[in-house]
């Protein structure tokens, strides 16, 4: 084999060489990205104290609170199915009234609500 | 001598396929005020009808896929939607657009007829509010292609809060804005609070009220499958859509009522309620939303300071 021949085989090796050190740093980075990713996704919500007892700290052995606040998707039925998942969870909640309804008996109504 | 205050002023009409009623306190500020109603009511139907091919969100839909800067109405009406959609995690949900026409509810509701002989098609689960695009800050929307927008709920009880606030404004008294029984107040009260007599429709309530109520300010809401009924083939469906699903809603409830700080927030989970079924209760309270729930068998139950109903007097002894 010549001189030549040989470099020609010696600069493909490094060449696949090189191409498979790139494809393996590239799926290491591509894992990495999607792992960060999918932490960066995780709604505050899903967060330990919004459905399980807490294993460390001042809570640690306590019972999650009943009701997670912040809007988060109502409770349901058994067998019914599930909302869709949430995508933000900076919405302030549904406003009550600053005075509940009162009762107004013995008075005519000036309007009415129903269905419509 | 004893001066009596006049009635106050009222104005009924019909508007966004239903009726709209003013009521003001000062009967002197009726025409201002029933002008300044007009012209809001015919804003939200100009930008938020489905059934008009020239309204906004129709033109917002014939730019599927790019994105878009809309009126401050709209984004105020979207913004709406999406807000209930993420506080009721998709009990209301306004990408219910294509599950509602499939059901046959595509033009004015006074247009349909009673009864279809051709059956509903499969329901079509609603595709998730979460999947339009709304720029922070900017008016600018994306609707991604084959979503359909239904504003329905949430544009009405909009209408309501801000017909209310542009009339009390425009008048300088107290005034109540009901749209098919979606009402709002705003302004100083009438003393003892605005009486609102709530029944399954609110066309024959204030006739026949199962309860009566007074409120001082925000909004009150009742939705019910009472009411925009119609048969497709061998079923009677209604408008209240599950957006899980795409069907109409299996009524556990068919009527609930809620006070709420504004309209828009007693509408949401007034629908929210319908289509949560047993659990809607339990929900309201933990909400703090007054409510009074009226079950499928006519059984009433109220939660979170909303009225109790009067114990029935105990009869008399016979002697």
């Amino acid at each position: 084999m010549s001189r030549a021949h040989t470099s020609r085989f010696a600069a493909r090796d490094r060449g696949v060489r090189r191409v498979r050190t790139v494809t393996v740093w590239s799926a290491a980075g591509s894992a990495g990205l999607a792992v960060a990713t999918a932490i960066a996704l995780v709604p505050g919500t899903a967060s330990p104290a919004s459905d399980r007892a807490a294993t460390s700290g001042p809570d640690a052995g306590a019972a999650p609170a009943a009701t997670p606040t912040g809007g988060t998707a109502p409770e349901r039925a058994p067998g019914t199915a599930g909302p869709h998942p949430r995508h933000t969870t900076s919405a302030p909640r549904l406003r009550p009234p600053t005075t509940p309804p009162a009762p107004a008996t013995n008075t005519a109504p000036q309007t009415g609500s129903g269905g419509s | 001598m004893t001066a009596v205050a006049a009635p106050p002023g009222r104005l009924r009409f019909s508007a966004l396929g239903t009726t709209a009623v003013l009521i003001t306190d000062d009967p002197a500020a009726l025409a201002p005020a029933g002008r300044a109603v007009r012209q809001v009511l015919s804003a939200i139907d100009r930008t938020c009808s489905r059934f008009r091919a020239d309204s906004e969100i129709s033109r917002l839909h014939t730019r599927a896929g790019r994105s878009t800067a809309v009126s401050p109405l709209l984004a105020e009406a979207l913004d709406a939607a999406i807000r209930a959609a993420e506080l009721t995690g998709g009990l209301v949900d306004p990408t219910v657009g294509a599950a509602i026409r499939a059901l046959g509810y595509d033009r004015d509701f006074a247009l349909i007829k009673g009864s279809d002989p051709e059956p509903a098609e499969p329901g079509i689960p609603a595709p998730g509010w979460w999947r339009l695009r709304r720029e922070p800050g900017s008016r600018r929307v994306v609707l991604p292609r084959g979503i359909s927008l239904d504003l329905g709920a949430t544009a009405k009880a909009l209408a309501a809060d801000l017909a209310a606030a542009a009339a009390a404004e425009a008048a300088g008294c107290g005034v109540l804005v009901n749209l098919g029984g979606d009402l709002a107040v705003a302004g100083r009260a009438p003393d003892g609070g605005w009486r609102i007599a709530i029944g399954d429709d609110h066309a024959t309530a204030e006739r026949d009220p199962a309860v009566t109520v007074a409120v001082a300010s925000g909004g009150l809401a009742t939705s019910s499958t009472t009411r925009r009924r119609w048969r497709r083939g061998d079923r009677v469906v209604h408008h209240l859509v599950d957006p899980r699903t795409g069907d109409p809603v299996v009524p556990v409830w068919r009527t609930v009522s809620v006070a709420a700080a504004s309209c828009v927030d007693a509408n949401t989970a007034s629908t929210a309620a319908i289509v949560l079924g047993a659990a809607a209760p339990d929900w309201l309270r933990e909400r703090a939303m007054p409510a009074r729930l009226v079950a499928a068998d006519g059984r009433a139950v109220t939660v979170a300071g909303w009225p109790e109903p009067e114990p029935e007097p105990e009869p008399e002894p016979i002697r």
